[in-house]
């Protein structure tokens, strides 16, 4: 289980996907029956709050919990009650976390695989092995950074070939989920923390972008749908140009192509509406390259480009290369129609606009080499971390790295303060 | 990062006059799809910069050319502004006219949006001179956001009256509400 700003990937090892996908939040709803339980089940943690319904099964004294702590957080969902147990990838309220976990499934024969934000204070991971332990009684315990993770399914679906080439574990992850983008450039599976970034812009920057620029349109949208029908556009119709203005001219030349219109229905009110579509379709995901767009940021946020190269260039200097020989994307954010292309050409601008002066160095001068980026997209993009977390657990060594429950009745929650990377794969 | 104007580096070809550049504006060329750097004017290049420029927060000047793009296009906001209830071609040609000629500030007046930016002009001719000028350049404005406001879905620009929208654009209508820098004519 991966729990991220928006959604919890739920599954089991050695799953292509998640077997579920559910919003992370708590309130009341219907049940969610978790399949028959699989050779190893996975479940991750992670931080985010979520803010649409949850359809887990709570028992009535979650409702009161739930009315209780009714906090901040993006509201929207028409249920009220909403508890947001996980605020910017930390988990702020555990007693909600506890609850969150019941699934039906019979946690005492398995292991666990939890995944934990970058920057996470080793007494998060303490209680969460507490609770894994204590009230789920789980087998075994993992916490993985998700960062890491995220390589690692990226390293595995790469082909034969670049598995031999590209350092493993080495690379810079640029995870763009609901909430917050975090870029974490990774070494040998250790994460460099002192050159993480984090970034404001993500998936609802995005959505309410769309939300205001239809607003402004005065497209006929009933209030009530508002925030889904935006979601559903941006996930939908929203692309990434290679550059805004000129995407504005092939607008203007041809409308038929580009202009949509999409015809909806209201269940409420029971009548149909339509909308049109027009230049959110590409200006949306243009937060992410040109935040000066968006009014959510604050001023002088960098663009995502810009913040990659800033955290490459903090990292030690032997690693630059490999770290932008390897740029990972992960997160259902990152899913745009070319955005890897795109932050690729941005990052080479970046680059080559800073190597410029040294072609002009005297011959005697190491001989220039052109920085290799590579941005690299997969399938499984989307779920990338929950991914990596799948493959970690069925891989043969995951057993000697995992922490049993032996281990944590003998000496506490304390081991779970560290876990290693196994590199012998 | 905002787009920025091209007539920013060739600030020495043109006359400067209380520090906006007096570029002469295309008179008879009516397309706006004229991409073609050397006759490209700057109410063209205001027009195209409009919808991006407007979008962001914030826009440091980098040269004169920039001084009259911002005053330009603060000048197609305000139009933009003025279609309330969207009114036909012929009216809205008319109230484009009206207000480009209109008493307008002139820079070192009160009321002036781009304050300090622009000097005052030092003498009378000075003065006479920018005025001329300003009210060219809105009123060329003007007439060429008329044909892109009500340019027909589909005719590729350039050709004239044949097709022509009964509403304006309301792409472009939809950027009348924002207020680029926070300043208004």
């Amino acid at each position: 289980m991966d729990c991220g700003t928006g959604f919890t990937k739920l599954g089991f090892a050695g799953g292509a996907e998640p077997s579920f996908v559910i919003p992370t939040a708590l309130g009341p709803g219907t049940a969610a029956a978790a399949a028959a339980a699989g050779a190893g089940s996975t479940l991750g943690y992670r931080g985010g709050s979520g803010a649409l319904l949850g359809d887990l099964d709570f028992t009535i004294g979650e409702k009161a919990l739930a009315a209780a702590h009714a906090a901040g957080g993006a509201g929207g969902g028409a249920g009220g009650g909403l508890v947001f147990p996980v605020r910017h990838g930390v988990v702020a309220d555990w007693d909600a976390m506890e609850r969150f976990c019941y699934l039906r499934v019979d946690p005492e024969e398995h292991c666990v695989v939890v995944t934990e934000p970058p920057l996470n204070p080793p007494e998060s991971r303490e209680a969460l092995a507490e609770i894994m332990f204590e009230t789920f009684n789980v087998a075994g315990l993992y916490v993985g950074v998700q960062a890491v993770l995220a390589l690692y399914a990226g390293w595995a679906i790469a082909g034969r070939a670049d598995r031999d080439a590209a350092k493993h574990l080495t690379g810079t992850v640029v995870d763009v989920g609901e909430g917050v983008a975090h870029i974490i450039p990774v070494v040998d599976g250790f994460v460099l923390e002192g050159a993480i970034k984090c970034l404001p812009l993500a998936g609802r920057a995005v959505t309410s972008f769309v939300q205001q620029m239809l607003r402004e349109r005065g497209e006929p949208v009933p209030p009530e749908m508002s925030l889904e029908l935006c979601r559903r556009i941006k996930e939908g119709h929203c692309y990434v140009a290679p550059d805004m203005l000129r995407e504005f001219g092939r607008y203007d030349k041809d409308p038929g192509k580009y202009h949509r219109t999409l015809k909806l229905h209201n269940p409420r009110a029971g009548a149909d509406f339509t909308v049109e579509l027009g230049y959110e379709r590409f200006l949306a995901p243009e937060v992410f390259f040109s935040p000066g767009i968006c009014s959510s940021a604050p001023q002088g946020t960098p663009s995502l480009p810009r913040a990659v190269d800033d955290v490459i260039q903090a990292c030690p200097i032997d690693t630059r290369r490999a770290l932008y020989g390897n740029v990972v994307l992960s997160g259902g954010s990152t899913m745009f129609k070319n955005f890897g292309r795109r932050l690729a050409a941005d990052l080479t601008a970046a680059t080559s606009r800073r190597l410029q002066p040294g072609a002009t160095a005297p011959p005697r001068v190491a001989t220039l080499v052109a920085i290799d980026i590579n941005v690299r997209s997969h399938a499984m993009q989307r779920y990338a971390v929950w991914f990596g977390g799948s493959l970690v657990a069925c891989d043969p060594g995951f057993g000697a790295v995992c922490h049993t429950r032996e281990q944590y009745q003998e000496h506490g929650p304390s081991i779970c303060r560290t876990n290693y990377v196994f590199r012998d794969v | 990062m905002a787009y920025h104007s091209l007539f920013n580096d060739s600030g020495d070809r043109y006359r400067l006059c209380c520090g906006c550049p007096l570029i002469p504006l295309n008179v008879s060329s009516a397309a706006p799809s004229d991409a073609d750097g050397t006759t490209l004017d700057p109410i063209d290049e205001a027009i195209e910069l409009f919808r991006p420029n407007s979008l962001f927060k914030s826009f440091d000047i980098r040269g004169p050319g920039d001084k009259l793009l911002v005053y330009l296009i603060l000048f197609i906001n305000s139009c933009l502004r003025q279609r309330k209830p969207p009114p036909s071609r012929e009216e809205a040609r008319a109230l484009l006219f009206a207000t480009a000629h209109d008493r307008f500030p002139l820079p070192g007046q009160a009321g002036f949006p781009l304050g300090a930016l622009m000097l005052a002009p030092a003498s009378r001719e000075e003065e006479e001179t920018i005025r001329s000028y300003l009210r060219q350049c809105r009123e060329e404005a003007g007439r060429r956001l008329l044909e892109r406001l009500y340019a027909a879905p589909g005719a590729a620009g350039g050709e004239g009256g044949t097709a022509v929208a009964a509403a304006p654009n309301r792409h472009w209508l939809a950027f009348a509400n924002r207020r680029f820098l926070d300043r208004t004519i």
